[in-house]
């Protein structure tokens, strides 16, 4: 079980794997809707959790509205249904705090070029909880080895007692190595400082786009409450796409995600609240002059 | 110039109207922005990143910016290729053979996990495709989704 309002490469891989089982993935892979198109309510998962479902993938922050779901008690539930959980942490790590041991969340895999900061396609990261460690990896490869055992070169798998067994090959290090210097930076700043920093930002951002920006037609489709929201604001406007490249004509870098939403990050450890004031100062002036109009209203290849 | 809490936006979000945040003297001045930088207390870290002057970046959750640390570790890595070769698998200031779970290790305290609850490696995509052989299987899921054929 997903969710529809997903990241579209999670969908892809649940469904090759479906598939490799032999299971027709339009029959097998339910997916739990949203009922505005933005929001999911943690209500219709559980909802949804029926002895038919075996593994459940969700997102722990959506990368369109930014909503944060409520992972410890969707784990609670589909526990006492004997389901799987497992949450995709791209747009959380890194901005809000987890406790996914504590939770006992089964597994969870995010990525570390975004609010991480380990560069363009740095490797990514991979949550297995403890209870799990003998479960053979789907996919194995020596370097899942227990690390005394690797270069014994035996064709019997030993696996590492760790997280570390779901390795297949030749790590890449060139690829990960920005991270050490990135990481000790979120270990000193303490993720609790950057998350309240974090939601001052957001919330500075809300406040000032409903102070200045009333009458344009823009709607902001974030959660409100401090609970739920991430670390980025949605707002949507129906000329989004052509206002994202008049402010990146301006200096003023956001993104773009279809169909109608400018997607803001103000990030806690480099943006600014000035930056913030002139990003909205900006969208004004973009608005008052009809800037976008010199625009076609359609995205570029990415953004 | 007002005060922000009128909802004049029209406003689609969850439940709970914001009014729990510390920032309740809003202000729509630059000079509110101001006072809020000089309370910052990670204010310091700004200068840690490379930001191009003029240039106002709010697309760091999509890719982040680079940091002067994080060039530091990626050249040491270099530096361990140029001098040690194939021992910097086991030499070094950051050994390979060990990177990966060394890292993990560092980003434990970020998802909440035991240190060796969490691994760097593969791709975001390919790490969902490694769980999801490894987690949906009819032995371990059980008899479920065999029942639904
Ligand atoms: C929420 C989410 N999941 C998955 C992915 C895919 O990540 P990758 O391309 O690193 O496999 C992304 C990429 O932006 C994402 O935002």
């Amino acid at each position: 079980m997903a969710d529809e309002l997903t990241f579209p490469s999670d969908i892809y891989a649940l469904q090759s794997q479906l598939r490799l089982h032999g299971l027709d993935p339009s029959a097998h892979l339910v997916q739990v809707k949203s009922r505005d198109g933005k929001f999911l309510e943690e209500d219709d998962i559980i909802a949804e959790m029926n002895e038919d479902i075996a593994m459940i993938v969700l997102p722990t922050v959506l990368y369109r509205s930014g909503q944060i779901l409520d992972m410890e008690r969707l784990t609670k539930e589909a526990h006492a249904r004997g389901i799987m959980v497992g949450f995709d942490a791209c747009h959380s790590v890194g901005v809000i705090p987890h406790l996914f041991d504590n939770w006992e969340v089964d597994f969870a895999f995010w990525c570390n070029y975004k609010h991480l900061n380990g560069g363009p396609g740095c490797v990514a990261g991979l949550y297995v909880n403890r209870k799990h460690f003998a479960r053979k990896p789907g996919l194995a490869g020596w370097f899942g080895s227990r690390k005394d055992k690797q270069f014994d070169m035996e064709h019997t798998f030993t696996q590492a007692n760790s997280a570390g067994a779901f390795q297949i090959g030749t790590p890449h290090i060139l690829s990960m190595a920005p991270l050490l210097g990135s990481l000790e930076m979120f270990a000193e700043a303490g993720i609790e400082h950057i998350r309240k920093k974090s939601l001052r930002l957001t919330q500075y951002l809300m406040d000032l786009i409903q102070s200045e920006l009333m009458g344009y037609g823009f709607e902001i489709g974030s959660p409100r409450h401090e609970a739920k929201r991430g670390g980025h604001i949605i707002l949507e406007h129906p000329e989004a796409a052509r206002i994202c490249k008049a402010l990146k004509q301006e200096a003023i870098i956001p993104d773009y995600r279809e169909p109608d939403m400018i997607r803001l990050a103000p990030v806690a450890l480099y943006t600014s609240f000035q930056e913030v004031y002139e990003t909205v100062k900006v969208l004004k002036k973009i608005m008052d002059g009809r800037l976008y109009e010199n625009y076609e209203n359609k995205r570029g290849i990415i953004a | 110039m007002g005060r922000g809490r009128d909802l004049q936006v029209k406003n689609s979000g969850l439940e709970g109207s914001g009014e729990n945040m510390d920032i309740n003297n809003f202000m729509s001045t630059k000079e509110y922005a101001k006072t809020l930088d000089q309370e910052d207390p990670l204010v310091s870290y700004r200068e840690e990143f490379y930001l191009n002057p003029g240039m106002i970046y709010m697309d760091g959750n999509s890719l982040g910016l680079l940091s002067k640390r994080a060039e530091k570790s990626l050249m040491k890595s270099l530096e361990d290729w140029k001098k040690y070769a194939i021992d910097g698998w086991t030499e070094g200031a950051e050994p390979w053979f060990y990177f990966s779970e060394r890292l993990g290790e560092l980003s434990a305290p970020l998802v909440g996990a035991l240190a060796d609850e969490v691994i760097m490696g593969g791709s975001t995509t390919a790490n969902l495709h490694q769980l999801a052989a490894t987690f949906l299987n009819r032995e371990l899921a059980g008899i479920r989704f065999w029942r639904m054929n």
